[in-house]
């Protein structure tokens, strides 16, 4: 409930959020120091000082930095695909209704139940990239999609009396409107990528964050396996973050 | 009548057909054997040949799947319920489902898995754990959507709108209103539902149909392993239709 931009608002806002987090940090903190959880659940402080530790520090940033570079991969690849099937769609009607089922079908599919036909394909090591593009295609399909679909009917209109190729409707008229909505599905496609790596280097990847925490659940190393998952959270965070930015900043300009 | 209910078969289900076709001919070309890559007919027939195991699995990770996401529902709705009673609740709560929301969920089952043990109960908890805060905020939401006229003229009749003194006007007008939300949160949620709860067979490899996938894999039974993952979306596919037809059939009987 936005009423207006009033100050008073926007600090009451932040304060309930203040408040929330900090109850379940603290909540947190205590559960962990009187272990109601058991040993799997240990104080905030200990997994910090633990990932803060130059040893375990470095293990993390190098699996992070591959997870990384396996979900950024992913995430352009599968952008690019679920945007090129959507346009296809859109310059050539008769595939459409095909394309949407054959999406709609290979989104439903698990991810974990295509493992096993990755590893075959594609080979383990691209595996994780292959995962996080198959995240991610299917969000980008569905907003771009949308968007097209929220062209207005004044434009469709001009288009039909002038006689333009659907190819350059697509270029001028329908791409233009589908931008904001691409850059939601974007913005949500950013945490389905860094999934999507995570579990498909649980698929005998040779590194990354996948890797550490399967094998710090199986091996008990319960501070490593909550920084490993933080820091697959904060990643997910900051991708989500930068495409907000990007939408606030580029959108405008656009005339958006 | 034949040719045209095919050709319309044809152009809605293309892309499923094109995926079988080359899954063979990738089969075929490069000569694989079983062990590495089965071919369609090995995995329909394996599927056919252990019908009554395949069928029980998938009928307890659909029960497990289901199961986790009534409950979540249930508890995400009681709590809605409660938030809308109490709104100092929901500010505490609101900033933590959100938060919750943008982590890769994925990545903290092995945690659920560390805490909770190793057990079908895991599975439960986990996809409750998944469906909770997305329920939960699409009910409060759609509790808080209540058009303006209504509450205007509920007001007009001197009836609360808020508090716990407006429970008619919550149980008369603010419930029904949530109700398309809920089933739009349902719909999204099923197949992630069912792809959690396979993660965390696969993880906790007790039973259902995701430690089926990563058992026969390990035993060299590739079309047992395939059969699964083929179960297993399918049933994905199943799930996403029943709700997204649920959606489209009460949608509009419920719309605010």
């Amino acid at each position: 409930m936005y009423v207006g931009t009033c100050p008073v608002n926007f600090i009451s806002e932040a304060l309930k959020w203040v408040v929330g987090l900090g109850m379940l940090f603290v909540l947190w903190e205590v559960a962990g120091q009187q272990s109601w959880l058991g040993k799997a659940l240990p104080p905030l402080s200990s997994i910090v000082s633990y990932a803060m530790e130059p040893r375990s520090y470095e293990l993390l940033m190098r699996s992070a930095s591959i997870t990384a570079s396996n979900a950024l991969y992913g995430f352009l690849i599968g952008s690019i695909v679920g945007w090129a099937i959507a346009c296809s769609g859109q310059i050539w009607p008769p595939m459409k209704k095909g394309l949407d089922t054959l999406s709609t079908f290979v989104n439903a599919i698990p991810l974990i139940a295509l493992g096993p036909l990755l590893i075959v394909t594609v080979g383990e090591q691209s595996t994780p990239m292959a995962t996080a593009a198959l995240a991610v295609f299917f969000t980008v399909f569905v907003a771009v999609l949308g968007g097209f679909e929220r062209v207005p009917s004044v434009h469709d209109d001009v288009i039909r009396t002038y006689g333009v190729t659907r190819w350059r409707a697509l270029c001028f008229i329908e791409f233009p409107n589908a931008l904001p909505s691409l850059i939601d599905g974007l913005k949500l496609g950013a945490s389905s990528a860094v999934l999507g790596a995570i579990l498909g280097e649980w698929f005998g990847a040779p590194a990354g964050l996948g890797v550490l925490i399967v094998s710090a659940m199986q091996n008990f190393q319960i501070n490593l396996l909550w920084s490993a998952a933080f820091l697959g959270t904060a990643m997910s965070g900051i991708g989500f973050f930068v495409l907000a930015l990007l939408q606030q900043k580029l959108l405008p300009r656009l005339g958006w | 009548m034949v040719r045209q209910s095919l050709s319309r078969i044809w152009s809605r289900y293309w892309g499923i057909f094109l995926l079988v076709g080359l899954w063979q001919l990738f089969v075929s070309v490069n000569n694989l054997n079983t062990i590495v890559a089965p071919s369609p007919q090995a995995v329909v027939l394996s599927l056919l040949n252990n019908a009554d195991y395949f069928a029980a699995e998938a009928l307890r990770t659909t029960l497990t799947a289901s199961g986790g996401l009534a409950l979540g529902l249930l508890l995400g709705f009681v709590i809605a319920c409660l938030s809308w009673t109490a709104p100092s609740l929901s500010g505490v709560l609101t900033p933590m489902a959100l938060l919750i929301r943008s982590i890769p969920i994925v990545a903290f089952v092995p945690i659920i898995v560390r805490v909770a043990g190793y057990g079908t109960h895991t599975v439960l908890i986990v996809t409750t754990f998944l469906s909770f805060f997305p329920c939960y905020v699409f009910a409060l939401s759609g509790f808080q959507e209540v058009a303006q006229v209504r509450k205007d003229f509920c007001c007009s009749l001197g009836c609360s709108t808020s508090g716990f003194r407006g429970w008619r006007f919550f149980r008369h007008v603010a419930m029904p209103s949530a109700v398309p939300n809920i089933l739009t949160a349902l719909r999204l949620l099923a197949p992630t539902a069912l792809l959690v709860a396979l993660v965390a067979e696969f993880l906790i490899g007790t039973d259902g149909l995701g430690y089926v996938m990563i058992r026969a894999r390990s035993d060299m039974e590739m079309d047992k392993s395939w059969a699964a993952a083929l179960l297993a979306s399918a049933l994905s596919v199943l799930f996403f239709v029943i709700f997204s037809y649920l959606d489209k059939k009460y949608r509009n009987n419920w719309q605010a």
